[in-house]
């Protein structure tokens, strides 16, 4: 590395620590706290309020009381004197996201609770977006956004005068708009990390959630945006180095993350969560959740079925043998789905393995004796008797 | 602009480039490869979601959709992808019902988005123009929290999928033209397109 890169790299990385070490963030408000209707931010909160009525009612939200609870207590904990101002939705989503509304709506995709190891780095998010709403983002984006906006037609205006060009100043507003919007998530970053440290859960998860996000993600480089100029969020890579270095100033400090509670809670609806993420067609993020959740412990019957899932929909080389060791280890394990009797089935009538297939048709409607394809698959097991005794 | 006739003919050029849906008169009507028999009329869509898919709708495609897909070859997926980041799924002749549906499934939730949860139930056989095909039901929310549910009839013939997908608002839609969609169902016919592949 030349002198100088080197210089300002090392001089990059200390004003990144120091930053990171002399961070103390402070609410922008107090709890309970309205904004004047007539206000701007009043008129925006009156928007959202709206919208939350709506997300109240939804179809989508995953309405388990046990979850939900469980969801608030945490938020409740990170928030501490502003629990009573947040509100939590789970949505199913299979998609990693969390957002906040600047009412203190917040939004947890299902697709969260799939990718985080442990309790630490589910608070590692719910913390983030924690600090988005203590720092006003949204209403401060929305005003620097108007202002430089209105300074910006004023400035085509000059302009136009001399270059014929109208909306060279505004076009970079966009620019500048992203920008703002980046500086308020590594902002939401380190006051997450700090509510993070605060309520007694290891700062380390954060940055430990980020590499994870970077390894999934760098399997499919569609993912991420590669311009940095039109990126609304720091890159993963670049938000778990500065959460790296920023969790270090918080010492060497490593409880329980709480993995055990956290997978107690997701055990019953680890098979409806993960089948929303199998129909995203993203195999080999798939494939790296499934090493995850194995290893984690989620309910081994469901991790290989849903194995077995990955390699029969992805249809690379070799994945026809794959799905079928996955289903045949799924069927070993303790209570299978009843579908990786029929999925395993299918295979084996494509196989040409007449009498396997049939065994299995006739396990998995004992299994499921209400299976809603009742008609489909007595018309395989009556073609098959018919076809092994000719 | 102060000519009339220039005025007249630009508002000409605009509202022909404006889309437009188009009436699909009631009796046999071939579209895709397949050939249905309709006791009302529908209108097509200017948005077809790809070049094998013929999509009408009655009363908007909010409330109810007539996806008729045909002459689908190897390869080839039910619609073009909405995003370059998505990969639609793809068809292949030795697919069999499970896969089909699965297919199906994945393909709608894709053209939906990703964020809906498309579920499919009560897969069984069916005769369609003569040959072994199948159907099954479909349900699902849109964004916006209205009920859908669906059917759908396919067949693979000549190593071609042929497909027709109803959808349409739970509440009065669906029920409503469920008989018509009964009888497009059984008197569907495969009058494969030449010279397409």
């Amino acid at each position: 590395m030349p002198v100088q890169i080197r210089y300002l790299a090392i001089t990059a990385l200390m004003l990144g620590a120091l930053g990171a070490m002399g961070a103390d963030y402070a609410p922008d408000f107090d709890p309970d706290y309205r904004p004047v209707p007539s206000s701007d931010e009043g008129g925006l909160w009156y928007r959202v309020d709206k919208l939350e009525a709506d997300v109240r009612n939804s179809p989508h939200r995953v309405r388990d009381t046990e979850l939900n609870d469980y969801l608030a207590a945490m938020v409740c904990a990170l928030a501490g004197d502003f629990c009573s101002s947040i509100r939590v939705y789970l949505i199913d989503n299979p998609h990693f996201n969390a957002s906040m509304a600047p009412n203190g709506m917040m939004l947890v995709h299902t697709g969260l609770l799939l990718r985080v190891e442990d309790e630490a780095e589910l608070a590692a998010v719910l913390g983030h977006e924690i600090a988005h709403f203590l720092r006003s983002h949204q209403i401060k984006q929305w005003r620097n956004l108007r202002d430089s906006a209105a300074s910006a037609v004023w400035i085509d205006v000059g302009l136009v005068m001399f270059t014929g060009i109208y909306g060279l100043a505004q076009m970079s507003t966009v620019g500048a708009a992203l920008s703002y919007n980046r500086d308020q998530e590594r902002e939401a970053d380190l006051y997450g990390l700090q509510l993070l440290a605060a309520s007694g859960y290891d700062p380390g998860a954060a940055p430990r959630l980020w590499t994870a996000i970077a390894e999934e993600r760098a399997l499919d480089a569609s993912k991420e945006s590669r311009n940095p100029f039109f990126a609304t969020h720091p890159t993963a890579e670049d938000r778990q180095q500065t959460l790296h270095r920023a969790a270090l100033a918080y010492g060497d400090h490593r409880p329980d993350g709480a993995a055990g509670e956290l997978r107690a809670m997701l055990a019953p609806h680890y098979f409806a969560f993960m089948r929303g993420h199998l129909q995203l067609q993203e195999y080999e993020q798939t494939e790296y959740l499934l090493g995850k959740h194995r290893r984690l412990g989620y309910p081994e019957g469901q991790v290989a079925f849903f194995t077995g899932e990955l390699h029969r929909l992805r249809k690379a080389e070799g994945d026809g043998d794959k799905a079928i060791a996955a289903y045949s280890r799924a069927l070993q394990l303790p209570d299978p789905p009843p579908d990786a009797y029929r999925e395993l089935a299918y295979l084996k009538l494509k196989d040409n393995a007449a009498p396997e297939a049939l065994q299995l048709f006739q396990r998995y409607l004992a299994a499921h004796p209400d299976a809603t394809d009742k008609a489909m698959i007595d018309y395989y097991i009556e073609s098959l008797g018919t076809q092994i005794h000719e | 602009m102060n000519n009339p006739v220039a005025v007249l003919l630009l508002m000409l050029l605009l509202a022909g480039c404006a889309p437009h849906y188009s009436l699909v008169a009631p009796g046999e009507v071939s579209a895709q490869g397949l050939t249905l028999e309709l006791s009302k009329p529908w209108n097509k869509s200017p948005f077809s979601p790809g070049p094998r898919v013929a999509l009408w709708t009655r009363d908007g495609e909010v409330l109810n959709q007539l996806f008729v897909i045909g002459d689908l070859n190897e390869g080839e997926s039910l619609f073009k992808s909405p995003s370059k980041e998505v990969a639609m799924p793809t068809f292949s002749a030795d697919m069999l019902p499970n896969e089909l549906v699965d297919l199906t499934v994945t393909s709608l939730k894709l053209l939906y988005g990703g964020e809906l949860t498309v579920t499919a139930s009560n897969l069984r056989p069916q005769t369609v123009s003569g040959g072994m095909g199948f159907r099954f039901k479909l349900a699902h929310y849109t964004r916006e929290g209205l009920y859908r549910e669906g059917d759908v009839l396919a067949r693979v013939d000549g190593d071609r999928l042929y497909m027709v997908i109803f959808v349409a608002a739970k509440t009065h839609y669906y029920p409503s033209q469920l008989a018509e969609i009964e009888r497009l169902f059984e008197t569907a016919r495969i009058t494969p397109t030449k010279g397409k592949g």
